[in-house]
Parts: structure tokens; sequence; C-alpha cells
């Protein structure tokens, strides 16, 4: 059954207004519980939505730079005296605000271009259905939302704009984090310039996320123009076995996941350490483990609590597997490991 | 770089290269994919939710660059989250730095931009080593050269670029051939203890061919193309000062030096 939106009075309707006959709402389910105000306090509501913990200043800049984007018009509802109550876009308006009160800090143009902003109206809340609309309408926007697209949708989608307008332009108009686009278009230029795919079951993220790691950089001799992303050069061997490294080795068509030696995203940073490291690389490359090359590659410190835990751990493995074993080899082995836990514990307690 | 203050310190840096100020909150790093083990880490490793991670790791990056003498290139405002460029020129040689990393082709570039920072914290002169290298390609000439700087006869041994002697700084203090030597060691990679060790050995043997000072009259320094914390520092006395890209920002203040009588 398609449940059908219940509109009471009037229907929405599209209109500019001045941002001046806005208000906040302190009821607003975005407050929650942690910031009580009412009505009559609305410069108390700008402070609390500009500043931490809602960051409405992040949108200042894409403000300046784009004005307000018409295809998003905020939502609001009639108060009294001509004035609107904003229901939905409250960030947007606290960001509007600060520039249209701070005349000496933005150029007259871009606070000009915010003198009217459109805003679609939701009938009067006076009734219960009318209240219900309005309840329901913030709940599918804020807690259903929407899905972001896949990583790879995100690259594609990056990689053809900035052909089209070039990096500088995007990174404005989108205001997005250098970082963010880095991470989704070199991997995709990456698999582009060597010819390479990734099946529909294998993380792009995972790629991502291991060219972000100096140590997956340097292995695949990567070399990034810094001002375009366009890729200069790879070691196109190198790639494709840290592709077998990430998923898995090639078999006929597919990849063998059995024979991938990263299980999650954290262990990106794992293998980049181990892959700068000749004798790491090589145990890596050999046994398929990536906890057993680490331990080449583990500082002092760290080789330090491996032995620590290897130490509590050993007399119990020895025990565990020895259980109900009478045999000189058993007794040796329980022997030889609380001999070692001692002997690593005295280590250990010296170095204190 | 296994510092996850400094790799948002390196975001920062990156997001700030082409605008005066920008504000950069957790969700911008967030908004590529939603698993961010970068943001993790640094909630990890200062025990608080992401957005107050960050607040932390710039104060940290703050004392890290007081405790230099060495000026932050950036001002935060906790409040509306938003950064502000105080050094750009600094920002932009993190940017290279970042470019530069582990490419063992552009280690030349990686010393010429590490001498023209150095040139804005020493007095004295500062000398590449590795240019007249370049020049005088037969051993026994740039031999020669370095006699010009306080080594004896035959410093460098056939088959040597420059005998570890990346970039000196010729102290202002006594005269040649009694003038100390400070010797910075450039690797441009991250931290790594055992390249230093064998860098500073090779380095050593050169200075023991100075022609009226024995080793232990210069100083020795790595310089890495990362950052010196507290929590990587072996425990042991060092026989070099390690140093890092933040040795290379601008001085806090143009004299430092303090008169204590």
């Amino acid at each position: 059954m398609t449940p059908k939106a219940e509109i009471v009075g009037n229907i929405p309707a599209f209109k500019r207004v001045s941002p001046d006959d806005l208000l906040y709402d302190p009821e607003n389910p975005r407050f929650g519980d942690d910031f009580k105000a009412t009505s009559n306090q609305q410069d108390q509501i700008q402070k609390y939505l500009f500043d931490r913990p809602n960051f409405a200043s992040e949108l200042v800049d894409s403000f300046l730079e784009n004005g307000f984007i018409e295809y998003e018009p905020l939502v609001v509802r009639p108060a009294s005296g001509g004035k609107w109550v904003i229901v939905e876009g409250n960030r947007r308006l606290a960001a509007i605000k600060h520039i249209r009160s701070h005349p000496l800090e933005y150029a007259l143009a871009a606070i000009q271009r915010l003198n009217l902003v459109p805003v679609i109206t939701f009938p009067s809340a006076q009734n219960v259905a009318a209240k219900n609309n309005i309840r329901v309408y913030l709940g599918v926007r804020h807690l259903f939302g929407f899905r972001e697209w896949p990583p790879y949708s995100k690259a594609l989608f990056l990689d053809a704009e900035i052909n089209r307008s070039g990096l500088s332009k995007i990174l404005k108009e989108m205001r997005l984090t250098k970082d963010t686009v880095r991470r989704l278009v070199v991997p995709l230029r990456l698999l582009v310039k060597t010819d390479t795919t990734l099946a529909s079951n294998e993380d792009f993220w995972v790629l991502a996320e291991a060219l972000t790691r100096t140590g997956t950089k340097q292995f695949i001799s990567l070399n990034i123009n810094p001002d375009t992303y366009e890729v200069v050069s790879v070691n196109k061997s190198r790639f494709l076995e840290l592709l077998e490294f990430l998923y898995g080795k090639k078999v006929k068509q597919s990849r063998d996941p059995a024979t991938k030696v990263v299980s999650e995203t954290r262990e990106v940073k794992l293998l980049a350490k181990v892959l700068v490291s000749d004798k790491a690389y090589k145990v890596l490359a050999k046994s398929r483990n990536l906890e057993d090359a680490a331990i080449l590659v583990d500082t002092r410190a760290e080789g330090m609590g491996r032995l620590q835990r290897l130490a509590k751990s050993a007399p119990i493995i020895a025990k565990q597997v020895t259980e109900g074993s009478k045999s000189p080899e058993a007794e040796d082995l329980r022997i030889n490991a609380i001999a070692f836990a001692k002997a690593a514990a005295r280590f250990l307690n010296k170095q204190k | 770089m296994p510092n996850p203050t400094f790799t948002l310190f390196e975001a920062i840096a990156v997001e700030l290269s082409d605008t005066d100020s920008r504000v950069l909150t957790d969700r911008d790093w967030e908004r590529a994919d939603e698993n961010n083990p970068f943001l993790d880490e640094l909630g990890r490793q200062y025990s608080t939710s992401r957005e107050q991670a960050i607040s932390l790791a710039v104060a940290d990056m703050q004392r890290h660059f007081d405790a230099r003498n060495s000026m932050m290139p950036f001002v935060y405002d906790q409040d509306s989250g938003r950064f502000c460029v105080v050094d750009k020129t600094y920002l932009a040689f993190i940017g290279a730095m970042i470019g530069l990393r582990s490419t063992g082709v552009v280690s030349k570039e990686f010393e010429i931009a590490v001498l023209q920072r150095l040139a804005l914290r020493v007095t004295g002169a500062i000398h590449r080593v590795g240019f007249p290298r370049n020049r005088l390609r037969k051993i026994a000439a740039c031999n020669i050269h370095l006699t010009g700087l306080g080594f004896g006869n035959g410093a460098l041994r056939s088959r040597q670029k420059d005998g570890g002697l990346d970039i000196i700084w010729i102290l202002p203090l006594g005269a040649f051939p009694y003038k100390p030597l400070v010797v910075v060691q450039c690797k441009n990679g991250e931290l790594n203890w055992k390249d230093a060790d064998t860098s500073y050995a090779s380095c050593h043997r050169t200075l023991h061919k100075h022609a009226a000072l024995t080793q232990d009259a210069h100083l020795q320094c790595v310089l890495f193309n990362d950052y010196v914390t507290h929590d990587v520092l072996p425990g042991d006395a060092m026989q070099y000062v390690p140093l890092g890209l933040s040795d290379l920002a601008s001085p806090l203040s143009a004299a430092p030096q303090q008169v204590i009588i």
C-alpha cells in the first residue's frame, strides 16, 4: 500500500523570503536535550548552530562561492507577524545570517545574493494533521535519509567532473577536501592506467585506503601530479601484486579471496609497513600471512609487547595441547614453555 | 607516517595549500567514506570522539612546534572549526615534501628544499655537498673542494658520492680548519632508525678525515621527511640529533638567542 501525504488546508508553496523574516524553532528535534532556548533567544540558537557541534561555519565558504543552491530550498512554516519558522535548513540559515551580519568580512555582492532565499512553505501547523506532516517529513529526511553513493561511483563522477572542469573548480564548487578527491580519484586512475578492473565484490575503498599509505606508494613507485592527481608513473607489476595482497590471487577471470592478506581496511597500515621492508615483503610473498611478516617490521616497543603476549600464552598453549599426555616430549614442552615465560618476564622487568 | 596527529597535520596543510582559511571538521575527512581508519586512529590515540580528537591533536601540534621554536603554520578556532593560514610558504613546503617522500629519484630535490628551509633558522654558511659532487665528477676534484671546508686530503674514498655529508652548516665559530661543522643528513622517507644509523656511520667515517678536529668536535644530525615525536625515539642516548619537518618551520622569533648571565 502506498502511503499518502496528508495535506491540510493550503498545499506547499515555493517563495522567496528575506532571511531576516526567518526564525529558528527551539523545539526543532535537532537541538535534542543538550541545548535549551526559547523562541526569544534567537541569538543563542544562532551561535549554537554556527559553532561546534553543528558547525554551520563550514557552509559559509560554499555560500560565498556558489550563492544559495536553488534546488534545495529551506522548508518553513508560517509564524505570526509575517515571519516564518524554519523546519528544515537550520544550519544553512545560520551560515546565511552570519554572512549577512558581517558586512565588513564578506564581499557586498556575496551578501546581496543572499537577500532573498528560496523556501517551501509547509501549511500552517496549527492542527494535528499538519504537525504530523512535519514530523514525518523530518523523520524521513534525517533518520531514513539517503544512501550515499558507493566510493567507486563517487570516483567515476569526480573523475568525469575533473576532466570536464578542472580540479580546482570542482574543489571550490563542491567544497570537497583535496584528501577526499585524491583518495577517490587516484585509485580509479591507477586502475585505468594499468588496464585493470575490480570485480563487484572487491571493495574499491580498500585500494583507496592502501594508496594513502606512504609504504604502499613506495612499493608501487607511484608518482602523482599533485596539482591534477594524474598518475605520472607506476610500477605495473608491483601494482598487480598489491591487488593480489588486497583481494587475492588471480585465478582465471576471478580472484581467490583465500589468498588475500588483508581482511579489513585497518590492516592496510600494517601491509604498508611490511611492503617497504625487503625481508618482511619476502616473508609475506611466501607465507601470505601478514602477521608473520609484521614481526619483522616491529619497532622495539611493539616487539616487547608481542614478547609479553607470547610469554603469557606459551605455557597455556603448551598445557592445552599436551593435556592428558605423559610423554617425555609433552613434559619437555610444558617445562620449556614455563621456562620461556619466566625468562621473558625477567627480561621485560629489567627493561622497565 | 605512523603518528595520526601528523597525518592530520599534513591533511590540514594540503587543504590549506590554496586558500587562506577553511572550516575543516571530522565530517570533511569522513565524507569520502564512513569507514575512515585515519580518524579512527586519531580517536583511539586520544581516547575520545573524532571531533574532540581533532582539537586535542591540534593542541599537541602546537606544543610540538613551540618546543622547537617553530611557528605553527596555521591557527585553529575550535568553536567554528576554522583553520587560518599563518605561514603559507611552509605549508607549500609540507605539500611538496609529501609529494617527494620516499621517492628515490628526487632525493636531490629533498636536500635542496631542506637546505632552503634550514637557511631560515641558522646563521653562518650552509653548504650542500651534493652540488659540487655533481659538478666535480672526479673524486679527486671533490676532495680538493672538501679541503676548503677543513677536511684533510682524500676525505672521500672512491665510489663515494658525498661521504654522507649531505648538508654542512659551518658554525660561525673558530677559523678554518678549526671551524666545527654540523652535518645534516637528509633521509627522504619516513622515520627509520636503521637507515639513519647506516647514514650516520658513513658520515662519521668521513668526519674522521677532517684535518684539524676529531669527530667529537662536530655534530651530526639526521633529518627525516617525517616528524620526530617523543614516542618514536629510542630509549637510549643517540649519537646524532634526529630532526623532522617541524624543525624546518619558520622560527618563532628572529633572534631566539638567550643570554643568561
